[in-house]
């Protein structure tokens, strides 16, 4: 074959990958543990200001439920309730429930406290509001960003999940809510994803799956996760947790084998290809780690634990400014987790630049101990 | 007097059967009495904690107060009272509040870092730092111990010996606090 054709032909290949890779349908990830098509689990508590229940499962079957996941030291978190208020004031006959999460801190101090349901207040909103004391629904469902949302149709399915917040996601918001009203049509723009539905005995497995792995529980998890393979064998979600837990457990080759049969089933997952980039990072694949964190990112460049686990590849390399860039990206999207401040502070000390690490360091630690 | 004769015999099986029934009255008594106090100052120490979560500072002030007059030695009260005390802005009442619970109950580690950070927001580097090796003296993994040593080391100008205790305080507080990515 004559050369020039040869290359054509190989230049021809590159573009058509290259677009297929650019034009597949980005997975915003908001929840690791969470995605479009599967049931949420429920979540219940008492609300912050009156103290009235809340149970989210009381309100399927008739109402599409918003999840916001929110903090008072997110600016955008803020925004998003406020818009949230202005579009049930204006919205009233559309059957949607609405319910704020906090998720402020993991321990927060009576004075911090005291700070959210002062804020709960000013905000004055026209929907419960949770505090989230101990993070145990934020770790149950991943939240990988702050503010991060989950709209659920009436059976409780998720069915769009942004993370983070905008003028298009609050437009998505209210286009998804009125497609699962039946009030507008499902096409183009306004296209909810299906997402894969597993087994319903599968979902309450894994439900159960992630209540035991935050009580480290993981022998009793594991042995769950047999069942939910069990009951739907082409369900990614067991095969993601399972590799979460061999990471635990530092169980580094059967985590890789469970994230890689994982992928196998779910090729679209920005969860599974990061999990796959960590359990590569720890056994010192680096390269492979690189190329999945990388497909990861590709896939949604707003998943906080790529971000910060590419930077610690780059880091690993020798490339410092690449790797201090994406760890502070990873910053952005949320500013308040000690872990990246604590990646942050290594690199700038592998850098030379001591006295911000000292800082860094600093930082993490009063949000880890903060002043009573 | 003979061990042998009724007088004794009764004398001392009588002074005998008094102090059995002292004995176990008192005791009865004191067992009930001491959980009462327990009760009562667990139950104000709750609402205090209550009152503070909700911003109402003067209040909690109040319940920890009840809570003293029960346990005059409840290392929670003093720590509610001296928070609730800096929440409303009156470090000085907090700084006399938590000293005086540092002496009162001098086990508390946590009354103690409390008037370290009390001290170090005071510009006391000194006294802080003495407080502070004296919970790591007791508890040399004490991650907020190492922090603050940390926080007075970098204020002392020693960016080295901050760092390196920053590091150990953050090794300690993921590791074992749970925290996830």
């Amino acid at each position: 074959m004559k050369r020039w054709l040869h290359v054509w032909i190989q230049g021809g290949v590159l573009v058509f990958v290259f677009l297929i890779v650019l034009l597949s349908p980005t997975a915003s990830a908001a929840f690791k543990y969470l995605r479009e098509g599967m049931t949420a689990s429920v979540i219940t508590g008492n609300d912050l200001l009156t103290n009235e229940p809340v149970a989210t499962d009381s309100w399927l079957g008739q109402n599409t439920v918003i999840i916001v996941f929110w903090a008072t030291w997110s600016a955008r978190s803020l925004d998003e309730l406020r818009d949230l208020k202005a579009f049930v004031d204006a919205e009233l006959d559309l059957s949607v429930k609405i319910v704020a999460v906090n998720v402020d801190g993991q321990a927060l101090t009576a004075q911090q406290k005291a700070q959210v349901v002062q804020l709960t207040r000013d905000l004055d909103l026209p929907f419960p509001v949770l505090l989230d004391d101990g993070l145990d629904v934020f770790y149950r469902y991943g939240v990988i960003a702050v503010p991060s949302t989950a709209v659920l149709d009436t059976s409780g399915v998720l069915r769009y999940a942004p993370s983070g917040y905008s003028l298009t996601t609050r437009d998505r918001i209210v286009d998804s809510v009125r497609v699962l009203r039946g009030l507008a049509s499902a096409s183009g723009e306004m296209a909810l994803s299906e997402g894969y539905r597993p087994a319903k005995k599968a979902g309450r497995y894994c439900n159960l799956v992630l209540n035991q792995i935050n009580r480290k529980q993981y022998e009793r998890a594991l042995s769950n996760l047999d069942l939910a393979e069990q009951a739907d064998p082409g369900f990614a979600q067991p095969h993601l947790l399972r590799g979460e837990i061999y990471l635990a457990m530092d169980s580094l080759g059967l985590a890789r084998a469970s994230f890689t049969r994982a992928a196998e089933l779910d090729s679209g997952s920005v969860a599974i290809w990061s999990a796959r980039g960590v359990a590569s990072l720890r056994s010192g694949r680096i390269e492979e780690a690189f190329e999945y964190l990388s497909r990861a990112l590709q896939l949604d460049d707003t998943y906080t634990p790529a971000a910060l686990n590419l930077g610690l590849c780059l880091a690993e390399q020798g490339k410092l400014d690449e790797a201090l860039d994406s760890i502070q990206k990873a910053r952005e999207l949320n500013e308040r987790d000690p872990l990246v401040l604590y990646y942050l502070g290594k690199v700038q000390l592998q850098s030379g630049d001591s006295s911000q690490t000292a800082e860094s360091y600093r930082t993490a630690l009063e949000i880890l101990y903060p002043a009573p | 007097m003979s061990w042998h004769s009724d007088t004794t015999r009764c004398v001392f099986f009588t002074v005998a059967m008094l102090g059995v029934v002292v004995s176990f009255g008192s005791s009865g008594y004191t067992q009930a009495d001491k959980q009462a106090v327990t009760d009562n100052s667990r139950k104000y120490l709750k609402q205090a904690h209550q009152e503070l979560a909700l911003g109402a500072y003067e209040v909690a002030i109040i319940q920890a107060d009840s809570a003293l007059a029960f346990d005059s030695s409840s290392a929670d009260a003093f720590y509610l009272k001296g928070v609730a005390q800096v929440s409303k802005g009156d470090t000085a009442l907090a700084v006399t509040t938590v000293t005086h619970g540092v002496q009162i109950a001098p086990l508390s580690s946590r009354l103690k870092l409390f008037l370290a950070r009390l001290r170090l927001s005071g510009g006391d580097l000194d006294v802080a730092e003495e407080l502070v090796d004296a919970v790591l003296a007791v508890k040399p993994r004490e991650g907020e111990a190492l922090y603050l040593k940390g926080v007075i080391r970098m204020q002392g100008g020693d960016t080295a010996a901050a760092l390196d205790l920053f590091h150990q305080a953050l090794e300690i507080a993921l590791a074992e606090g749970g925290w996830r990515p």
